[in-house]
């Protein structure tokens, strides 16, 4: 009965309840739909890092990151693939040799990292090529070309089929150059990427810094399950040498792996935050739902109620309140978040910003059901925690004085 | 046979270094289905007075005895407990809770003592139909007139089964006609299930149907009068 009468009095003054019921709704969206939105966009950002940018796995000589000098290669790199590709997980192998370079044009240039590749073996592991759109040229096929991301051929003024004059240095240690033909341009969203790496055919490339092909700078690993990626590496390093290193896309891209990391801290704090303003507005409104029914609690004190039943119904009637509006706010935002997850959210007027982060402008919002569990439990926190004050406000009523009062 | 007992009362105020005396040294025995009226002018100390009788106020001296039990000795939820089960009160503005039923408020009390809801359907709506609001148990308060949610607030007070009722002022807010329903009601309430009342008034009305009068002025008994032989 006591949970009956929290119930009714909720709806004793219908308006301040509403008002306090949509306050605590628009809380609830602002805060999770926002949290969706961040969450689509690191999962999305994530994603992209795989598909184009970083391998699952990457082996290279364990001086070459250090120095990004030529002479730390992997030696013999066909017979280290059929080792990595023994090891159980792993999906496909390619092999690329790493040159930083100047790319130039007529009219202006640019510091790249050159990328020799297998065309046939790098698409089985890098889906790069899928983001040269249909007027943006091809990917590699023949000797003389070149593949550039669409921020370099922006800055250096480059089309497809422009040419660009790569100056780098080879092995023996001169400089050395290379007039390439544009064949595709990428796009990856990423705009630091795309303008800091160049791919040739790694024939090509090896012929031009008199680098042996049969060796190569690193070798990308894909693996069929990224949750095994921790135990795939491992193994993976066990088969090998120790001159060489194998690292993770964790390891590569620290900072894209700590993004999901830190968006669940920011989500949380963001809740917190907002649940924390709905509390003083609930605490506001209950204190004022009890300061009006002075009288009346006076009187059921008189008749036979005791405390903890007084404080039970100033707690459930807080409670009740907030989690009526915490609820429909959930379910309204979990299909709203379930809508834009499905059709995309098009924060276009915002793209070139985003990109400049490596982050896609349209965003596919996303939250998975242990944080809307997480943010339920929340809000029946801040119920119960809201409840407190306005509860021993009542409690402090003297029943004779409480009687005779006004209201 | 005593129903309640009263023995040298006091309740001193203190306001700073002044003291108020609003009840000073009170006598008084109340019998089983006795129908009594408490009268005074006001400030005369006989709201304190029932107050302490009815367990919600605490004398500065003296004891209430209710049914051999001191209340003046109970405490905190004790003291509750005592007025759940042995008191009823009927007050001035109803206090009924509006966002429950006729029958509803009356269950209420027994709910609180954990009477099962067969029990409680049963005594809320014998309890309507004895204060002539039967086919009024299902509206609220609000869909009532003052006569009828005083009605309705004296078959909660019978709810619990009380040893005694307090009413204080039960009739300042009614008109002649209603007041007199009400009356008609306690008064049979009295003669046929022989329930004790006890009302604090200035109400003539209430005087001229009660059968002891006790008049108290200045916190004492000035008189106390059986006006019809019982």
């Amino acid at each position: 009965m006591i949970t009956s009468i929290a119930w009714k009095n909720v709806w004793r003054n219908k308006t301040r309840s509403l008002v306090v019921i949509f306050a605590v709704i628009f809380g609830m969206f602002g805060g999770i739909f926002s949290s969706a939105v961040m969450t689509g966009m690191v999962e999305l950002r994530i994603k992209k890092a795989l598909q184009n940018e970083v391998p699952h796995i990457l082996i290279r000589h364990k001086d070459f990151v250090a120095n990004k000098e030529l002479k730390y290669y992997i030696n013999n790199a066909d017979s280290i693939i059929e080792i990595v590709k023994g090891v159980e997980g792993v999906k496909n192998c390619s092999r690329r040799t790493d040159i930083i370079a100047m790319a130039n044009t007529a009219k202006a240039a640019s510091g790249v990292m050159v990328f020799g590749v297998d065309t046939m073996l790098e698409k089985k592991v890098c889906m790069l090529y899928k983001t040269i759109c249909d007027t943006c040229g091809n990917y590699l096929t023949k000797s003389n070309q070149i593949v550039i991301g669409k921020r370099l051929a922006s800055k250096i003024k480059a089309k497809v089929k422009s040419k660009i004059v790569l100056t780098l240095q080879s092995t023996d240690g001169n400089l050395t150059g290379g007039v390439f033909r544009v064949a595709g341009i990428f796009e990856t969203k990423n705009a630091a990427f795309d303008e800091g790496n160049v791919y040739l055919l790694n024939s090509s490339l090896c012929n031009l810094i008199n680098f042996d092909e049969n060796n190569a700078h690193e070798i990308s690993v894909m693996i069929k399950n990224l949750e095994e990626l921790d135990n795939i590496q491992a193994s993976i390093k066990a088969k090998l040498p120790n001159n060489y290193e194998v690292v993770t896309w964790k390891q590569l891209q620290p900072e894209t792996a700590g993004m999901s990391d830190m968006m669940d801290v920011m989500l949380y704090i963001t809740i917190g935050i907002i649940l924390l303003a709905l509390g003083f507005g609930i605490i506001n409104t209950m204190l004022m739902a009890v300061l009006e029914r002075v009288k009346e609690l006076g009187m059921l004190m008189a008749i036979g109620m005791n405390k903890l039943k007084v404080f039970k119904m100033i707690m459930f009637e807080t409670i009740m309140l907030t989690l009526t509006g915490g609820a429909i706010g959930l379910i309204v935002t979990y299909f709203i978040v379930l809508y834009y997850g499905h059709v995309g959210l098009d924060l276009g007027f915002l793209g070139n910003g985003y990109e400049a982060f490596g982050f896609d402008s349209v965003i596919n919002p996303k939250l998975d059901g242990e944080f809307y569990f997480v943010v339920t439990i929340l809000v029946i926190l801040t119920g119960v925690l809201a409840s407190i004050y306005p509860a021993l406000k009542a409690l402090k009523l003297n029943p004779v004085e409480a009687i005779r009062a006004d209201n | 046979m005593k129903i309640i007992e009263v023995k040298d009362l006091k309740k001193i105020y203190k306001d700073g270094d002044i003291e108020v005396n609003a009840v000073n040294g009170i006598n008084l025995t109340i019998n089983q289905g006795e129908f009594v009226a408490v009268v005074g002018p006001s400030g005369s100390g006989k709201t304190t007075f029932l107050n302490m009788v009815g367990g919600l106020d605490s004398p500065t001296e003296g004891e209430i005895i209710v049914d051999n039990v001191n209340v003046s000795s109970l405490k905190g939820s004790q003291l509750i407990d005592f007025r759940m089960n042995n008191i009823g009160f009927v007050f001035q503005s109803y206090n009924l809770i509006p966002v429950l039923t006729a029958k509803e408020n009356i269950e209420f009390v027994m709910h609180l003592q954990g009477k099962s809801k067969k029990e409680r359907d049963k005594r809320a709506m014998e309890l309507l139909d004895a204060v002539g609001l039967g086919d009024r148990a299902d509206s609220r308060p609000s869909k009532l007139s003052g006569g009828q949610q005083q009605r309705v607030a004296v078959a909660r007070a019978l709810a619990s089964k009380p040893k005694f009722i307090l009413a204080d002022e039960p009739t300042a807010n009614l008109d002649s006609k209603t007041t007199a329903v009400l009356l008609d009601i306690m008064e049979k309430l009295n003669k046929d299930e022989n329930i004790t009342f006890v009302f604090s008034t200035h109400d003539p009305r209430v005087m001229k149907k009660a059968r002891r009068i006790v008049t108290i002025e200045d916190g004492v008994i000035i008189s106390d009068n059986i006006v019809k032989k019982e």
